[in-house]
């Protein structure tokens, strides 16, 4: 078939030179100490592709749930005009004293 | 240094093992390879490999676990190991565009092209009568080590004439091992130089591209066309 290979041209390489490397560090950067670089430069390409997108999945969800959390907490309970938001105060007040007094 | 053990694989070459001496370790008629790692990538991403041409074969030398040489190869036994390669590294799915429409391919379904082993009349050594002039030749399937010469002949025949085309007259050198039972090498030159006649010259080319072991690569398009599948920028970088 005279398998005629079309390689990278050289403005190309660089780039897919740092994506590579760049993929092997977001893996060890961020695989909370699971994985040293040796581990992932010897690791199938598959399996590399397979652990980046995990762990990309994992810090996404754990973005997104981060996200959902702090927009509950921007319901804030003085509003912009200084005004106490009387819904929310009684949602997070205790609805009853855990300091008791004596008679 | 931490490496995976991860489990290789077999792939089986289209000329069966046949075209290497006995006792070669190709011819068992199989190979092993491992899966492709960053380290493959950073072998596919070497500019200086990839100006001296040397990148596949560098490619082929790090993946290869059985110990053979990777210049002992001929043409489509190192296809057979490239797509297993890629196959192995990036998977089975291949897409590349033809006249404007994109294709998909699953490289695990190519097949190797049917060898007629009765062809072979010894080792890699081939017989076959030129149809217009009558001559017996016997020719061969170039590995490596020839590829190499062939390189490096066309290189000094370009440098002596810059307008010089060696590149046919001297594969075919190469090619041809022996004419009318002289297996002489002047004796061949000499024939390929002044006694080869054009039409000659192309029936044995396609008859060797016939016969020669290799990965079917034909593909038919929706419109029932057969066309070769190209090897594209993709092959090897599916992401890019």
């Amino acid at each position: 078939m005279d398998l005629a290979f079309f390689g990278l041209t050289s403005d190309a390489i660089p780039l897919v030179r740092r994506n590579l490397f760049k993929q092997i560090h977001e893996i060890v950067f961020h695989g909370k100490g699971g994985y040293s670089w040796n581990d992932v430069y010897n690791m199938p390409v598959w399996l590399r592709r397979f652990t980046f997108k995990e762990i990309q999945g994992f810090y996404e969800e754990e973005k997104a749930q981060y996200d959902k959390a702090t927009s509950k907490g921007t319901s804030t309970l003085i509003d912009s005009s200084g005004k106490v938001n009387k819904s929310q105060f009684a949602n997070v007040s205790p609805k009853k004293s855990s300091f008791k007094t004596s008679p | 240094m931490s490496e995976f053990n991860l489990p290789t694989e077999v792939v089986e070459l289209p000329s069966k093992g046949l075209v290497y001496p006995e006792g070669h370790p190709l011819r068992e008629g199989k190979i092993e390879i491992k899966y492709m790692t960053a380290k493959e990538e950073d072998i596919l991403t070497n500019q200086a490999y990839i100006e001296k041409g040397t990148v596949l074969d560098e490619l082929l030398k790090s993946v290869i676990v059985s110990k053979i040489n990777v210049k002992d190869l001929i043409v489509g036994d190192k296809n057979a190991a490239l797509i297993a390669t890629r196959v192995l590294g990036y998977g089975k799915d291949y897409s590349f565009s033809y006249l404007g429409d994109s294709h998909d391919v699953d490289l695990s379904t190519l097949e190797n092209k049917e060898f007629d082993e009765t062809q072979l009349t010894e080792g890699n050594k081939f017989f076959y009568t030129l149809p217009h002039s009558n001559i017996d030749v016997t020719f061969k399937i170039l590995d490596g080590h020839d590829e190499t010469k062939i390189e490096k002949e066309i290189q000094g025949l370009k440098k002596l004439n810059k307008n010089a085309s060696p590149e046919l007259s001297t594969r075919l050198k190469y090619i041809i091992t022996s004419v009318n039972g002289d297996n002489e090498s002047k004796t061949v030159r000499n024939f390929v130089e002044n006694g080869l006649l054009a039409r000659d010259s192309r029936a044995l080319r396609n008859h060797l591209k016939e016969v020669q072991p290799d990965v079917d690569l034909t593909y038919t398009t929706d419109s029932n066309e057969e066309i070769t599948i190209p090897i594209g920028l993709s092959f090897f970088w599916p992401d890019f």
